[in-house]
């Protein structure tokens, strides 16, 4: 497996999947109906729509595929929150900020995020709605003291005006990739034996791995 | 077609079946020992242990082992009776299998040496995947289905009392119902192309094309909330946004709640929880995963739908 460490920046592509919350209203779906239409062209978006969306991207070298879960913000859907977060590597808190309530939600779904899945996941608390700011009724400092308590990063948008929402992605990946390394790192090189527990990161080969028996020289066809 | 793993399509029960003691069992042949014929005198290490096939038989024949507690026919008691009798027999079934499809890929594998990349691999899983389970899936349904009966007998009481709730009892917004005179014949509902589509889970026997299944549903009940919208706005050239009708989860899962209500099929519960442990687990990330998600997470909606709120 030594052989792999060398070559993983070019071989390898990291999948990370993403959990989207908020209440219903915050503007969820405009969002990442934003991230996914804008760039390049509007093929990321499948046939789901705004509910399941992927998008391919390079940073730094590395290729991320990343994996939009979008949940249902509903209070009568909310004990189904685990089995839609359970291995996420990322979570976006969505509130918006001229309604109080739905930033309090926001704090409900990091308590049980930190509760079930540890320090593990990379969270981010979102301000939507930015070109409201006249209606404003969550303090920017209060909202940004409360992600740093939480180990969370916060930040602002506007889906209206596309603004933040590039940032706020990419910030994502670099952190989900940073996290995906330091626990490789702990795995100590780990050979993921296929069928090993499911965990969240799942680092695909792209190129033959060096493992099977023997006439490595000219194996592939 | 690689590593032949030859279990004859026995003649099964068609997949929808038993919830009662099936009949005698079809025989298949233990596909871990049909790897057998494999090329190139395969280690023999890996063909010692292969009588859990025969385990799984043994269980579904012996009825005694079934009908333990409440009876069939029966409801059983909503809460009570924690200890479920085949819940170890059907976690050591579930070990065995994937055992044995590690076995015939790693086979594969050392037969051809080429295979060894990550597309190959997922190719030969796919070619090992229905013939492995094509034989198997009724059996192993019928011992999911006596694991979950409890929660199959919620559901389908859910399915009885809400027959004929309207979309809105779940919370689907009017925008997303089709305009015209709801009330029209019994035959057609909102959304029932994709009640349909669901419907054909239960008749595919292999793993990832119940999946597919699954994921066409979810497409189906996608493009009629859009033409439903679309078929409302006032004038097509206002359209606000091309993404304007694009439904994210917090409409998607009312509606597929919806969509289970009027399907009638309770054991979607147990296909669900047999799909989550058989389809390979890289699909669990990608749309395939989601779409298995969205539907447990409809399932259990629907089973704990307030009773009585609508009276009987």
């Amino acid at each position: 497996m030594a052989a792999a460490g060398g070559g993983a920046a070019a071989g390898r592509a990291y999948s990370f999947k993403v959990v989207l919350l908020g209440e219903g209203c915050v503007g969820k779906t405009s969002l990442v109906l934003r991230y996914c239409e804008n760039k390049f062209n509007d093929k990321h978006i499948t046939t789901l729509q705004a509910s399941f969306l992927t998008k391919k991207l390079n940073i730094g070298g590395k290729r991320v595929n990343l994996a939009i879960w979008d949940t249902a913000g509903q209070e009568r859907f909310h004990a189904l929150g685990p089995i839609y977060y359970r291995d996420s590597n990322g979570a976006i808190l969505v509130y918006d900020i001229t309604d109080e309530d739905s930033f309090q939600k926001v704090k409900n779904w990091v308590k049980e995020l930190r509760k079930m899945l540890g320090n593990e996941i990379c969270l981010c608390i979102v301000g939507n709605k930015i070109d409201l700011e006249k209606e404003r009724h969550v303090s920017i400092q209060e909202a940004e003291s409360y992600a740093e308590s939480v180990g969370a990063k916060h930040y602002h948008t506007s889906a209206k005006q596309n603004k933040g929402i590039e940032e706020l992605f990419l910030d994502l990946c670099k952190r989900m990739i940073e996290t995906a390394q330091v626990d490789e790192r702990a795995k100590g090189n780990g050979s993921s034996q296929p069928g090993a527990a499911r965990r969240g990161v799942q680092i695909i080969d792209d190129e033959p791995q060096a493992q099977s028996s023997g006439g490595g020289c000219c194996s592939s066809g | 077609m690689l590593s032949s793993p030859e279990p004859s399509p026995a003649p099964h029960p068609p997949a929808g079946a038993p919830a009662s003691p099936p009949t005698p069992p079809p025989q298949p042949r233990p596909p871990s020992r049909g790897a057998d014929g494999s090329p190139r005198g395969s280690p023999s290490p890996l063909m010692r242990k292969d009588s859990s096939f025969e385990d799984l038989e043994q269980f579904l024949a012996t009825p005694e082992r079934w009908g333990q507690g409440p009876g069939r026919g029966t409801d059983p008691p909503a809460s009570g009776v924690k200890e479920e009798p085949l819940l170890e027999p059907l976690k050591s079934t579930v070990k065995d299998i994937h055992n044995a499809v590690d076995r015939l890929l790693s086979l594969t594998l050392l037969a051809f040496e080429g295979l060894n990349t990550a597309a190959s691999k997922d190719r030969c899983l796919a070619c090992i995947e229905e013939p492995f389970f094509s034989p198997l899936w009724p059996l192993l349904l019928a011992l999911y289905r006596s694991v979950y009966r409890s929660r199959e007998a919620a559901l389908s009481r859910s399915m009885e009392l809400y027959s004929n709730a309207p979309p809105a009892t779940l919370g689907i917004p009017p925008k997303l119902l089709p305009r015209g005179p709801e009330t029209s014949g019994a035959g057609a509902y909102p959304y029932c192309a994709a009640a349909q589509e669901l419907g054909l889970l239960v008749l595919e026997c292999c793993p990832q094309k119940k999946l597919d299944c699954i994921v066409r549903a979810l497409r189906v009940i996608c493009a009629c909330a859009e033409s439903y919208y679309w078929a409302q706005e006032p004038a097509p050239e206002a359209r606000p946004q091309p993404g304007a009708a694009a439904i994210g989860a917090d409409d998607l899962l009312p509606i597929l709640s919806f969509v289970v209500l009027r399907s009638g099929l309770p054991q979607l519960v147990s296909e669900c929880a047999a799909l989550e442990e058989f389809i390979h687990e890289g699909y669990l990330i990608g749309e395939g995963g989601y779409c298995l998600t969205s539907l447990q997470s409809a399932l259990s909606y629907v089973e704990l739908l307030p009773r009585g709120a609508l009276g009987k």
